[in-house]
């Protein structure tokens, strides 16, 4: 069963006084113990997911289809239930740490507070917190325990805060560009150590990154998102094997490569889209290399395609071309 | 933010980011330093008055009134013949219970509606925020005036009257402050932790305006010590024979002429030391906050 089903998910926020489409019909699952990357540039609609997924989103936001937990709607949970799942059945690590945690109140306030909300001893749940300390990397966790935000660095703050979201034991993590603050020597560590604890306690985790390469990395399966739409869903080996979306393939393309050292770097042409931009036709179309006249015109829908799902119209006729595009061997244009 | 010595925000007070910092500043600060022990002083006078006034505050005969200083009185004595220090040492007692009822009340109430109105927004705020702004027209001594008339005088009528009157100044500033708190991303980190909303605004919000709401209210106790000597001045407060420093502005009024000015001197130079130490205090905390005030 799956931990975590959206269903033609799409989100309407209040834009200057009118509701504006910003998520349209994503339909995504993410199994037990499966890590799911949810990659896509600024503005595609990663991060409002995941906040959809804990109903987190700004006043006068409207949600359609649906997201359910174990089978069971988010959507129709009430205060109480909505509190219960959010206390203890999801986690949520956020991109800035310093910003997510109050600054006034020590690290063991922040890392306990919550098992306390469920009733936990604070002997018990200090020795929980302590325990998830060094489990994430951190030595000397009572000292750590005393001390406030600003007395540590964003690395050991960000696995203070994998430590907050591990200890509620929740069955579903999401991760919202977790290590984007950090500088690049502790995103790996930071990483790592999340893939282990992950792995461990056998948790579904929804990775939202813009860095096709770590979600590549970290994750079971890749859903690619492009202004609002969910444009790929492919096993996270196949993917660099084979991209199935040209904006797959263009991001691909697009990665700095050591081996390539004259090459200039390839830049998907154009600009991306907004959600609430887009046409009748495909939302790629306006930059994508392969578009015919049937893509601007009509837009193409989510479809089972080989390993995984593409939204794409003429997949089964460039399929040959888009592994020379992302391998960075043809020119994009 | 247009009250009149409301403190205004700098950026957002980054509380505990200097907190060790801050608190070392503020006992190096000499002023605040002095105001400060002035301040401890004043209420461990008020405390002990018993133990270390000289005299009893009502006790004298009218025989050795208007005396001037000796050894025996120190300060003189009034036109009763009690005793000036031992009357401005218990009078410390009621000078400083009245503003601390009614900072303590107004704090209470204002920073309890400024949370939940900034909390809840929409129209309960703009119905708190616009009873805020009718209260503010009235002038606390006019609403205290109106108090006494029908509840009597003493202390009980003038201090529900100002603690009303003083409820708006505190609930403007922490409500402003808790608007830009309620909107910083650790808010909705303790929403996705699965906290009711009262613990947020208990636990979190409080703590981060706490500093703000310090300073708001030290800077209004002096204030509403003026206020409320004003009020026993024109005799609507505490009633004589109580030793309050107010009053004895009053009653050492008459022997001013007679050329005995010292119990009004020594009444009024205490209330005007006791304003200037809270004012100076508030004012070395909100720079402490990166406050300006205005």
């Amino acid at each position: 069963m799956n931990v975590l089903e959206l269903d033609a998910l799409a989100v309407d926020l209040l834009v200057e006084g009118r509701l504006s489409r910003v998520i349209h019909e994503v339909t995504l699952n993410v199994a037990e113990s499966q890590a799911v990357g949810l990659v896509g540039e600024s503005g595609a609609g990663k991060s409002m997911t995941s906040r959809a997924v804990m109903r987190l989103l700004p006043a006068g936001a409207v949600i359609h289809g649906d997201i359910r937990f174990w089978g069971r709607s988010v959507l129709a949970m009430d205060t109480g239930q909505l509190r219960a799942f959010r206390l203890r059945d999801a986690a949520m690590i956020f991109q800035d740490p310093r910003a997510h945690i109050n600054p006034v109140r020590t690290i063991g306030d922040f890392l306990t507070e919550a098992l306390l909300e469920r009733g936990e001893s604070r002997h018990r749940a200090d020795a929980i917190v302590s325990g998830l300390l060094s489990a994430v990397g951190i030595t000397d966790a009572a000292r750590r325990m005393r001390q406030y935000p600003h007395e540590l660095s964003g690395g050991l703050l960000q696995r203070v805060m994998i430590a907050a979201a591990l200890a509620i034991e929740p069955k579903l993590l999401l991760a919202d560009e977790p290590t984007t603050a950090l500088d690049v020597t502790t995103q790996s560590d930071v990483m790592v150590n999340l893939g282990t604890q992950r792995r461990e306690r056998r948790l579904a985790m929804l990775f939202i990154t813009h860095d096709l390469e770590l979600a590549a990395a970290v994750c079971d399966r890749i859903a690619v998102m492009y202004a609002g739409y969910l444009v790929e869903d492919s096993p996270a080996a196949s993917l660099h094997a084979e991209a199935l979306h040209p904006y797959t393939a263009g991001l691909l393309a697009s990665r700095p490569s050591p081996s390539a050292r004259s090459r200039r770097l390839a830049a998907i042409p154009g600009r991306p889209l907004s959600a609430f931009e887009a046409g009748d036709g495909c939302v790629f179309a306006s930059r994508c290399p392969f578009a015919v006249d049937r893509c601007r015109a009509e837009r193409p829908m989510l479809r089972e395609f080989a390993s995984g799902r593409v939204a794409c119209h003429r997949v089964e006729e460039i399929r040959g071309r888009l592994s020379a595009v992302a391998s960075g061997t043809a020119a994009y244009e | 933010m247009s009250a009149t010595a409301a403190p205004v925000l700098a950026p957002p007070p980054a509380a505990g980011a200097r907190r060790g910092r801050r608190r070392s500043t503020l006992l190096r600060d000499p002023v605040a330093v002095a105001a400060g022990l002035f301040i401890l002083g004043l209420v461990a006078v008020a405390v002990l008055a018993p133990w270390i006034a000289p005299y009893s505050p009502s006790a004298g005969s009218i025989l050795s009134g208007n005396e001037g200083i000796s050894s025996a009185h120190w300060l003189g004595t009034d036109s009763f013949g009690r005793d000036l220090l031992s009357r401005l040492i218990f009078g410390a007692r009621l000078s400083l219970l009245g503003p601390a009822l009614i900072i303590a009340i107004s704090t209470l109430v204002g920073a309890t509606l400024a949370i939940a109105a900034a909390w809840i927004g929409g129209w309960p705020d703009q119905v708190v925020s616009r009873v805020a702004d009718i209260l503010f027209a009235f002038p606390g001594l006019i609403f205290a005036m109106i108090a006494v008339s029908m509840f009597g005088a003493g202390l009980i009528a003038p201090v529900i009257a100002l603690s009303i009157s003083y409820t708006p100044y505190l609930m403007r500033v922490v409500r402003a402050a808790a608007i830009q708190q309620r909107a910083l991303p650790y808010v909705s980190a303790c929403y996705v932790e699965g906290l009711p909303a009262w613990k947020i605004c208990l636990r979190h919000l409080l703590p981060n305006v706490a500093p703000i709401l310090l300073v708001q209210a030290t800077l209004s106790f002096g204030y509403a010590l003026v206020d409320l000597a004003a009020i026993s001045y024109l005799g609507l407060g505490v009633q004589p024979p109580a030793a309050e420093w107010g009053l004895m502005v009053s009653e050492g009024q008459s022997s001013i002429l007679a050329g005995h000015p010292q119990e009004s001197l020594a009444a009024g130079v205490m209330i005007i030391l006791t304003v200037v130490a809270f004012n100076l205090l508030g004012d070395r905390l909100a720079s402490r906050q990166g406050m300006e005030l205005a």
